[in-house]
């Protein structure tokens, strides 16, 4: 997300196993298949849904800042539900083009009136069959295109929900890296 | 009196231009220098095509992007993220977001071509 200059990098969540919600590993292509608990879709949630899948995000992301990331996604179910959707789309849709690749989380924190609130990147990298970066740059439009795609869906079957809503479409932001990048951010001077 | 304005999209035009002098390999500061006016040409016509006053920030000008086209907002992003790491890392590697924005002592070209790249489709794509 685009900041005024000031942003302050405050964590580094990386190397997940996007298959299995076994923290740290390379995700394997033949793996990827393998994603039971970030699959269902908004009209199968159950009553107890967003206990599970907070639990689920949390553990999903190996990263000595849990308590920090809880109280992040605890604000908004929203953030939690596209965060969901759209790691399970990025598995499937990029397990094809990559040899391997990881999902890292990166929370920033750009608003000092709000020091609560942190952007959320997904950061995906790996070694992929792309031939150049504008291929990598059509599948990140893709992942994107889907996100926009789940929050008009959010808003259409939960329309007294809006704010929340467009809250959790502009804290999310999704990068694709390549080999030689790394899903560690290392925090601002 | 006529009001005169600047067309920000000449920054994009001056950022093609440096990047092919033949002597840009040698000169880190002038990719730095194409990096930083990609975002600033795309970043400016965004703002100027949404109304936007001249001190609306950063921030505010990519979420009013990204209401009305994601596609849009993430090339913005993309090129913040460059310009963020050609006008204030001067060591390297610097990684920011994850990406890794230097490899080497100097800034390579093909990111600054890259980022030509999204430039160019950013503001065709605007239109």
């Amino acid at each position: 997300m685009v900041g005024t200059g000031s942003m302050e990098i405050i964590d580094v969540l990386s190397d997940v196993n996007a298959a299995t919600l076994v923290p740290a590993g390379p995700l394997s292509v033949s793996e990827s298949v393998r994603i039971p608990s970030l699959t269902s879709t908004v009209s199968e949630l159950q009553p107890v849904w967003e206990k599970y899948l907070l639990c689920d995000l949390v553990n999903y992301f190996n990263t000595k800042y849990r308590d920090e990331l809880f109280s992040i996604l605890y604000r908004n179910e929203f953030l939690q539900m596209l965060l969901r959707d759209v790691i399970d789309f990025v598995v499937k849709e990029l397990q094809d083009s990559a040899e391997q690749f990881n999902i890292g989380i990166s929370l920033e924190r750009e608003d000092p009136e709000d020091p609560e609130q942190r952007i959320i990147f997904l950061i995906v990298c790996g070694k992929w069959k792309f031939r150049d970066f504008n291929e990598r740059l059509d599948a990140m439009v893709k992942v994107w295109k889907y996100m926009e795609s789940r929050k008009n869906e959010y808003l259409k079957n939960f329309p007294l929900d809006r704010s929340k809503i467009e809250e959790a479409y502009f804290l999310v932001s999704v990068f694709i890296g390549e080999e030689g990048d790394d899903c560690e951010v290392f925090p601002t001077r | 009196m006529t009001v005169k304005s600047f067309p920000p999209d000449e920054f994009l035009n001056l950022a093609e231009r440096m990047v092919y002098l033949k002597n840009i390999l040698d000169d880190e500061a002038l990719i730095r220098t194409v990096m930083n006016r990609c975002y600033y040409a795309v970043f400016l016509v965004f703002r100027e095509k949404l109304g936007l006053p001249e001190n609306t920030t950063h921030r505010r000008v990519y979420e009013e992007v990204k209401r009305k086209n994601i596609k849009l907002a993430g090339y913005l992003d993309i090129l913040w993220v460059y310009r963020r790491g050609a006008d204030y890392y001067l060591h390297s590697p610097v990684v920011l977001r994850g990406w890794a924005i230097t490899h080497r002592v100097s800034f390579e070209l093909d990111k600054a071509e890259r980022c030509i790249d999204i430039a160019q489709r950013a503001l065709s794509e605007a239109i």
